[in-house]
């Protein structure tokens, strides 16, 4: 069985500062990046957060109701086309939604399907891709050692040993979750700290 | 920098022998960064008529729905075929109505009249200014070493295969000295009874 | 959104739904890009009987010539033509729908629309939209009141003279104009006065350039229009051939996708009748 997984990054720039007493200190803040729009679909989705809830939640509304309405459910590629254009048209009619979104979905007809989709909602089909500036210093990794029939999650820890390398800021946990034919589970999260040991 | 060349990617139409030709490169880029070797930028709108959209990518998108949307509608309503004319001109009333707020797209049309037989060719600005020459039609990022490669190449009633060698050859050599352009490409060979689709080899840097 | 059930309907005008996300990508250093321009020369006389108007056939994309051989000379009426400089669109579009204007008043007056109707017609659309429609067009007709010429600037201002210029390579045209023009020119001192013109431009003027595009109205009888009145540039003819051989592009994969080509089944079609477009 084929498996893809996606990966998504907790980090701690999302930090919030004490009150200004003498002994300022950081406190991260995990927080949430995959949504699971509905059992075969799981949006990553970078970006403010603001942004990423306002947009997703939309998304899990419009696709619910269409099943409510209409008995059976939008396939992957319906609901990634259905995005795009909710996208679109925010970036023409408000201040424009600042996401970078990577769809993972399972289709019964077409089997494990990705969609790249940036904040201009330019949405492209891909086999792998990345967001955000670990991205960046994964895609090298990912593109040197991926194949369809890889172990996914190896990679993912290899991707995460990379960005540990070679990144300024210490992303510490991520967020696995995987998409097949029995729908969607989360695996355990890499944890940056615990690979090192 | 401007935004049609955001993402990248060029398309070329020519005219040959009762037979249209028309070819894109298959790469789509954030700036400088190749995200996908196996983006459309050339849409099959009926048996016998392609439209390329490139530059700004959400755009192209956009516009290719549009079109499909408009096309359907024109197809339901009148039981027939839209020809390639009508549908620059369908195109060109959609561009010029953004005048003031464009779609960041240059494109191409190529096709044979299905009624006529006709070869046709056109390109058009981004606010719907239409071009009908005779040759050939250039647009996206590398139209300038694309005009320069048609120029020299073409010739007037190429046969399909030569068509096919000319407009191959004329991409190919124009996307290598341009470095959001290339990563393959595809070239469709457009005859009255056939459509011929060819994936071209192309340098991958 | 729109619903499949209810298609879009655009309203009639232009649409600004872009505009915002397009300033947006502007603050992001995306400048919006140019649109074609026909850096032209474009010209009109009025001669003894009727009006010439001249144009050259070069459209440009900056310092690129996007268009050796485009049409600027612009089909209004049976009795009038209209030439057109500056943003390629809106000389196209603007004509178009004035056209249309125009036979929708004649057919609704039953008389030939006089040139004036025309200029108005122009006048009006080219002020409403302040001078953001780039159109600089040189009129010519005819009517019961005799030939005449106009001068439309983009802003919607208007010259009536006897022979008129515009474009990059008005003055050039001009020169030639202020030269040799007198009343009462024959057809052929008129043709030949109008070709001399946008020769000058053609050949002094960056921004215009390829063939010379006349096209004649006379006071009675149709409008005859000379495309390609002159080749003022003849390519030189390719001495030898840059043919690749045939196998020389390396092919990764293809597919043929055979079409069905339904019986072709002619009928004669009568025409319908209609009232000819003609000039009185």
């Amino acid at each position: 069985m084929r498996r893809r997984a996606l990966d998504n990054r907790f980090d701690d720039r999302h930090s919030q500062m004490s009150p200004p007493t003498k002994t300022t200190k950081y406190v991260s803040v995990y927080q949430d990046k995959i949504y699971t729009i509905n059992d075969h679909l799981i949006m990553g989705v970078i970006g403010d957060h603001g942004d990423s809830v306002q947009l997703t939640q939309y998304i899990i509304k419009n696709v619910q109701l269409y099943r409510m309405k209409n008995g059976y459910e939008l396939n992957t590629d319906a609901i990634v086309h259905f995005t795009r254009n909710s996208l679109a048209d925010t970036a023409k009619n408000k201040t424009p939604y600042a996401v970078g979104v990577l769809f993972g979905g399972y289709d019964k007809a077409k089997g494990p399907r990705l969609f790249y989709m940036d904040y201009l909602a330019t949405c492209v089909a891909v086999p792998f891709m990345v967001h955000g500036i670990g991205g960046i210093l994964s895609l090298g990794v990912i593109q040197s050692l991926y194949s369809p029939k890889r172990e996914a999650y190896a990679l993912m820890m290899a991707c995460v040993t990379e960005v540990q390398a070679r990144f300024i800021v210490n992303l510490q946990k991520f967020q696995v979750a995987v998409v097949d034919s029995h729908g969607v589970r989360y695996l355990d999260s890499i944890v940056a700290s615990k690979l090192k040991a | 920098m401007s935004i049609l060349a955001y993402n990248g990617g060029a398309v070329v139409a020519m005219k040959g022998k009762d037979c249209v030709a028309i070819a894109t490169d298959k790469r789509f880029g954030i700036q400088a960064q190749t995200v996908s070797t196996n983006f459309p930028k050339v849409f099959r709108m009926g048996p016998t008529l392609f439209v390329g959209l490139p530059g700004l990518a959400t755009d192209t998108q956009t516009v290719q729905q549009r079109l499909k949307f408009r096309l359907n509608l024109y197809e339901l309503k009148e039981n027939r075929l839209m020809g390639p004319k009508t549908f620059s001109a369908m195109l060109s009333n959609l561009l010029y109505e953004r005048r003031f707020g464009p779609y960041f797209i240059e494109p191409v049309i190529a096709g044979i009249d299905p009624y006529t037989q006709q070869p046709y060719i056109c390109n058009m600005d981004l606010i719907g200014c239409p071009n009908e020459p005779e040759d050939f039609v250039v647009s996206g990022t590398c139209s300038e070493q694309l005009y320069g490669m048609c120029e020299a190449l073409w010739e007037p009633d190429l046969t399909p295969d030569e068509l096919f060698e000319t407009i191959s050859q004329a991409l190919v050599n124009a996307a290598d000295r341009d470095a959001i352009s290339g990563w393959g490409a595809i070239v469709y060979i457009i005859e009255k009874d056939k459509i011929t689709e060819k994936h071209v080899k192309t340098r991958m840097d | 959104m729109t619903s499949v059930l209810i298609p879009e309907i655009s309203s009639p005008g232009f649409s600004f739904e872009n505009c915002q996300r397009n300033n947006l990508l502007l603050q992001k250093g995306f400048p919006a890009p140019k649109a074609v321009k026909t850096g032209t020369t474009i010209v009109g006389i009025i001669y003894a009987d009727g009006v010439i108007l001249g144009a050259d056939t070069r459209a440009t994309e900056n310092t690129v010539v996007s268009d050796k051989n485009c049409q600027k000379i612009h089909y209004l009426a049976g009795n009038m033509y209209c030439c057109g400089a500056g943003t390629a669109a809106d000389t196209e579009m603007t004509t178009l729908t004035v056209s249309s204007q125009l036979e929708l008043q004649r057919l609704h007056t039953g008389r030939t629309v006089p040139v004036a109707t025309a200029a108005t017609l122009l006048k009006r659309m080219l002020f409403r939209y302040q001078g953001y429609i780039g159109a600089a067009l040189v009129l010519g007709g005819v009517d019961r009141s005799g030939p005449h010429i106009y001068c439309i600037y983009p802003h919607g201002s208007v010259d009536k003279l006897p022979y008129a210029t515009m474009g990059s390579g008005s003055l050039a045209a001009m020169a030639v104009f202020e030269a040799n023009w007198k009343p009462n020119l024959t057809e052929e001192e008129g043709k030949k006065l109008v070709r001399d013109a946008i020769a000058a431009g053609i050949f002094n003027d960056l921004g215009s350039g390829s063939n010379v595009d006349l096209c004649v109205i006379r006071n009675v009888g149709p409008a005859q229009y000379l495309r390609t009145y002159e080749e003022a540039n003849v390519k030189g003819k390719k001495q030898g051939s840059y043919r690749y051989n045939i196998g020389t592009t390396a092919i990764l994969k293809q597919r043929v996708i055979p079409l069905e080509v339904e019986s072709a089944n002619v009928q004669p079609v009568q025409p319908m009748e209609v009232e000819a477009s003609a000039s009185h």
